[in-house]
């Protein structure tokens, strides 16, 4: 009798032991991928903040030769203010679209100005920001693949139970709306002209 | 006890033939459409055959000297097209597949060239992606300067292994001098004409400004102010020799026995999309 309730016991504590130790396991890869979409997330924030400290030097270039084209210049400016103020994914993944069209169009007017195009400074600036947005994209596309794995993690069975006790929330993607999203493709194959 | 060990030998044959059966079919899964990552590292791989052999050879022989001293990896990888991808993308997939550059300090550069864009003359043709570790000694801005400087007049002459080599060595003299290098020893001599002198005899070149000052102060004696100089005009001097595409004149041929075939590893290292790409 008394070695089988010993038996019993040490059963038990085999088994609560196994599954601590099983919660601590998964517990820490949580943390782990949680994580590493903090840390993705931090480039995205980096890469953001990059753009955004590129802009008034390419607006006070752009002024320089096309100084008439206030209302762009205001609406960039705003756009820009408006990411750098912006909080969480989802509104910083809005002002970065919005800043993108912004840009896109202060792009289009450079075209009506090729000496502004020749400009080495110009350049310079238009490759650093070019270089930025594919930066962002890339910090992004990171970001989002963290995400899902560790999204799909603490929705999976059984590592939910844990995830649930411990308060893992889920987290956001990066994306912004629809159709605002279109990094203007800047072409300098006609640099000549 | 032996029917024990059968099923922990047989149980353990079973997770280790199941674990590598998942990292095969996940591998194959995400099989990206670049080439596979070369067993060995020859820094260039002329998929789409743009660059001659002695080309070929000459970057194959700094690249690897720059490798051995600097640990940094520079690979010049030529493809006939991108899979329907952008460049952008295309290189950074296969900067990471590959792992160019060590993996803690991520100082990889990958020279990517499109043969289909090329031959077609428009964007897309050539990239410059920047590893991690290396965006401070190669910014976006110095990226595109090589291009415009060094890729897209010799594409245009449709000199493509001129412009493909000349792109590699000014990418490569930017790397010597970061980490310091002394360009004058012999597996990169190549690389002193690439440089933009830093040490250029600003005396003499001060000197002639002011000659030129005074003569024009003299000439306009009578009357009539010197034209006002255009604001860039300055830099005349400086980039002049770069802008002219006058290279690869004086080189001699190397002299240093330095093999190129022993081959080091990828290092694993990662790029954030730094760069640029005409």
């Amino acid at each position: 009798m008394r070695y089988r309730s010993t038996n019993a016991i040490l059963a038990i504590a085999i088994i609560l032991v196994m599954f601590a130790m099983y919660a601590f396991g998964t517990y820490n890869s949580l943390v782990t991928a949680e994580e590493d979409v903090n840390s993705k997330w931090s480039q995205v924030e980096n890469q953001l903040q990059r753009r955004a400290d590129l802009i008034p030097n390419l607006v006070e270039t752009v002024k320089g030769y096309a100084a008439h084209e206030q209302e762009i210049f205001t609406e960039v400016t705003r756009a820009r203010e408006k990411l750098i103020s912006a909080g969480s994914v989802a509104e910083k993944a809005q002002a970065d679209a919005q800043l993108t069209s912004a840009l896109s169009r202060l792009l289009a007017i450079v075209e009506n100005y090729p000496n502004l195009k020749a400009d080495a400074n110009f350049r310079q600036l238009q490759d650093e920001l070019a270089g930025t947005e594919n930066r962002i994209a890339v910090a992004r596309m990171d970001y989002n693949n963290a995400v899902q794995r560790y999204n799909s993690k603490i929705r999976s069975f059984p590592t939910v139970i844990i995830a649930r006790l411990m308060g893992f929330e889920k987290r956001e993607y990066f994306k912004a709306e629809e159709g605002a999203l279109e990094v203007p493709k800047v072409d300098f194959s006609n640099k000549g002209d | 006890m032996n029917v024990k060990q059968f099923f922990l030998v047989s149980f353990l044959g079973i997770a280790v033939t199941l674990v590598s059966l998942a990292a095969v079919l996940s591998d194959a899964y995400g099989a990206e459409p670049v080439p596979p990552r070369p067993s060995q590292l020859v820094y260039i791989y002329d998929y789409a055959g743009l660059v001659d052999e002695a080309d070929e050879e000459k970057i194959r022989e700094v690249a690897a000297a720059i490798d051995e001293k600097t640990g940094a990896q520079i690979v010049v990888v030529t493809v006939n097209d991108l899979a329907g991808r952008t460049i952008e993308d295309y290189a950074l997939t296969l900067f990471r597949s590959w792992g160019i550059g060590d993996k803690e300090k991520n100082n990889g550069i990958l020279i990517l060239v499109n043969k289909e864009n090329l031959l077609l003359g428009k964007s897309g043709r050539i990239r410059i992606e920047v590893g991690y570790g290396l965006e401070g000694a190669i910014t976006d801005g110095r990226a595109g300067w090589i291009l415009d400087n060094f890729a897209l007049p010799a594409f245009e002459e449709g000199e493509f292994s001129r412009g493909i080599t000349d792109t590699f060595m000014a990418v490569a003299a930017e790397v010597a001098q970061e980490y310091g290098l002394d360009l004058k020893q012999d597996e990169l001599s190549e690389l002193t004409g690439y440089v933009e002198e830093v040490s250029l005899p600003y005396d003499l070149i001060f000197a002639i400004i002011v000659f030129i000052f005074i003569s024009m102060i003299l000439l306009s004696g009578t009357g009539g102010r010197p034209r006002r100089r255009r604001p860039y005009g300055g830099f005349g001097p400086f980039w002049g020799p770069f802008n002219s595409g006058g290279f690869g004149g004086g080189f001699g041929g190397f002299g240093g026995g330095f093999g190129s075939g022993g081959g080091g590893s990828f290092g694993g290292g990662s790029s954030g999309g730094g760069g640029a790409s005409r």
